[in-house]
């Protein structure tokens, strides 16, 4: 008796023990790219440091230079408008689109097919073929220009180049998330809109009653992975403008990337870092927090 | 009646509104690619190429080494979605199936990493990296963006819902932990494992802050680094820059012709992604 429990004991040690090594490798490798990093960002943010010279401890004499320093902020607002100017219209065309895409009887497989096209291109072949159509002689204002729009230098006026990138977004966006919204419309079971038409409902009731409550979850994960990854935008803005004219597109994390590898203050761009992390961080907590207390009512 | 085909009208309408749309970037991207220059910025716009000027193409890709961008990044999204795959599927299923101490912090440390955009470690993982010597590797390249930490919840989400039995019975029969890793809960989540495969290899295929800041050899550089590269030189003109853009399109489009069905729904599973 003694020893099959001395067996037993041995054997769920023995799982028990399999269960840690298969998470092991994982767990070290995010300990050492991820979280070591965020550590050593944090610690650098309070040095200063130029790659030449060993750092040499400043306190908190980067952050305050931060607020004071026009540059960040003006990136903190460029990155808001960009990141809101993209994500609020698109979480509208989104679902719209793929609403209509449930409605459809005809060629059904095949508009999802074309309008998802935009997501299967890489990122690096959709900036280059809206830096030319935003050519000062491109196709946009080729077709503004019967609207008696004279032709304009999107990508290099100061007052146009955010809201190209912004179009830009929308046109990548605009289908990804519209795959994760026909994901969820699908889960929608059709009998519930059926009973409520039956029940004298007209379209809008159906979708305010029955598909958003229905559609919550799937709402609150596009909302905020778009915004988190509306954040995370660098290759749009660093290969459409380098940020420019001036600074005009310059947002955060490009921000970040010149002062750490054009000026090489290491000290200054990763306590840009850490300011920046707190605020998705921010962000990110806050609307899970009204999305999920929305839900409850 | 009269009112369902308004509905129809108006649901069609805006469908192909949305469809033009959604296509005149890729038109315009395939057409300009086989355009001769001076047929690239008319008025009014030529939609059709003048001819299929496939020289395009040849000049392009011959100008800089695009075939061995092409085989970096290839290299790149290929062992990262292997690592990916591997580690997710291991760690997934030891945070779904087992108990052991520390299992907890483990799991708050998978967590924690999710918070962290990649952007905001970028310049301290440099340093790291730079100070291993790493610059212009395929480790250096690869690994720091290599594990895709969302791939661990997707695994561990979907192995929730295998029951135990199946992995005590295999345990009966006398298999060992790794055989049933490999024998039985890979074979019971393939939907799950093709998403994490598919989603990194995207990712990683796109990715371009890392590789801007890691590689600085011509050798190493990943495709849409060479892209962009050969797109600012300012002699290049657009017809060439687009059969560039084309050709970097074409293998995700292939993946994506490949395993239409899974692709979707890796997407819509995973959700992350860059910009």
């Amino acid at each position: 008796m003694n020893a099959h429990r001395r067996f037993h004991l041995r054997y769920q040690t023995r799982i028990a023990l399999w269960g840690f090594v298969f998470a092991l490798p994982a767990v070290l490798y995010l300990l050492v790219f991820s979280i070591f990093p965020m550590l050593q960002a944090l610690l650098l943010s309070f040095t200063r440091y130029d790659l030449m010279s060993p750092p040499e401890f400043v306190g908190f004499a980067n952050y305050v230079a931060l607020l004071s320093e026009e540059n960040f902020l003006h990136s903190l607002g460029i990155t808001l408008i960009y990141v809101f100017g993209t994500v609020i219209p698109v979480w509208f065309f989104s679902f719209g689109v793929a609403l209509l895409l449930t409605k459809v009887r005809v060629f059904a497989g095949g508009w999802r097919t074309l309008l998802f096209i935009p997501t299967i291109l890489p990122l690096l072949s959709v900036t280059l073929v809206w830096k030319l159509l935003f050519n000062l002689r491109g196709v946009v204002n080729a077709i503004l220009l019967p609207f008696g729009v004279a032709p304009i230098a999107w990508l290099t006026d100061a007052r146009y180049a955010n809201l190209a990138l912004i179009i830009t977004s929308w046109w990548h966006a605009t289908s990804y998330y519209m795959i994760l919204f026909l994901a969820g419309l699908q889960a929608v079971p059709i009998v519930y809109q059926e009973a409520a038409a039956l029940d004298g409902a007209n379209a809008w009731q159906r979708l305010r009653h029955v598909i958003l409550p229905l559609m919550w979850p799937t709402i609150v994960l596009v909302v905020v992975l778009s915004i988190i990854n509306g954040f995370r935008t660098f290759a749009l803005q660093y290969v459409m403008t380098k940020g420019g004219p001036g600074n005009a597109t310059e947002i955060v994390p490009l921000l970040i990337y010149k002062t750490a590898f054009a000026f090489l203050d290491m000290g200054g761009a990763t306590a840009m870092s850490v300011v920046y992390f707190l605020l998705i961080l921010a962000f990110s907590l806050v609307q899970l927090r009204i999305m999920q207390g929305n839900r409850n009512d | 009646m009269t009112k369902n085909v308004l509905g129809a009208v108006v649901v069609y309408g805006v469908l192909v509104l949305a469809t033009v749309l959604t296509l005149i970037p890729v038109v315009w991207m395939v057409s300009t690619s086989f355009k001769t220059p001076e047929h690239v910025f008319t008025y009014p716009i030529e939609w059709l190429p003048d001819g299929l000027h496939w020289e395009n193409y040849v000049t392009a890709l011959t100008a800089r080494p695009f075939g061995l961008y092409l085989l970096n990044s290839i290299v790149q999204s290929t062992v990262s979605m292997v690592i990916s795959v591997v580690l997710c599927s291991a760690a997934g299923y030891s945070f779904a199936h087992f108990r052991y101490r520390g299992q907890d912090v483990m799991f708050i440390i998978v967590l924690s990493t999710l918070m962290i955009p990649f952007e905001v470690i970028a310049v301290p993982l440099y340093l790291q990296i730079h100070l291993w010597g790493w610059d212009n590797t395929y480790p250096g390249l690869i690994l720091p963006t290599g594990l895709t930490a969302i791939g661990i919840f997707i695994m561990r989400q979907y192995l929730l819902g295998i029951p135990s039995d199946f992995i005590e019975s295999a345990r009966i029969d006398g298999g060992s932990e790794i055989q049933i890793l490999t024998r039985v809960i890979w074979p019971l989540s393939t939907p799950a494992l093709s998403a994490v495969a598919i989603f990194t290899f995207v990712y990683v295929w796109n990715s371009y802050l890392w590789p801007l800041l890691v590689v600085n050899q011509d050798s190493m550089r990943t495709l849409p680094l060479g892209m962009a590269l050969f797109a600012n030189e300012l002699t290049v003109s657009y017809n060439r820059i687009m059969a560039v853009a084309v050709f970097g399109a074409l293998p995700l489009v292939l993946l994506f012709l490949a395993l239409q069905r899974n692709f979707v729904r890796g997407i819509a599973l995973t959700g992350l992604r860059e910009g």
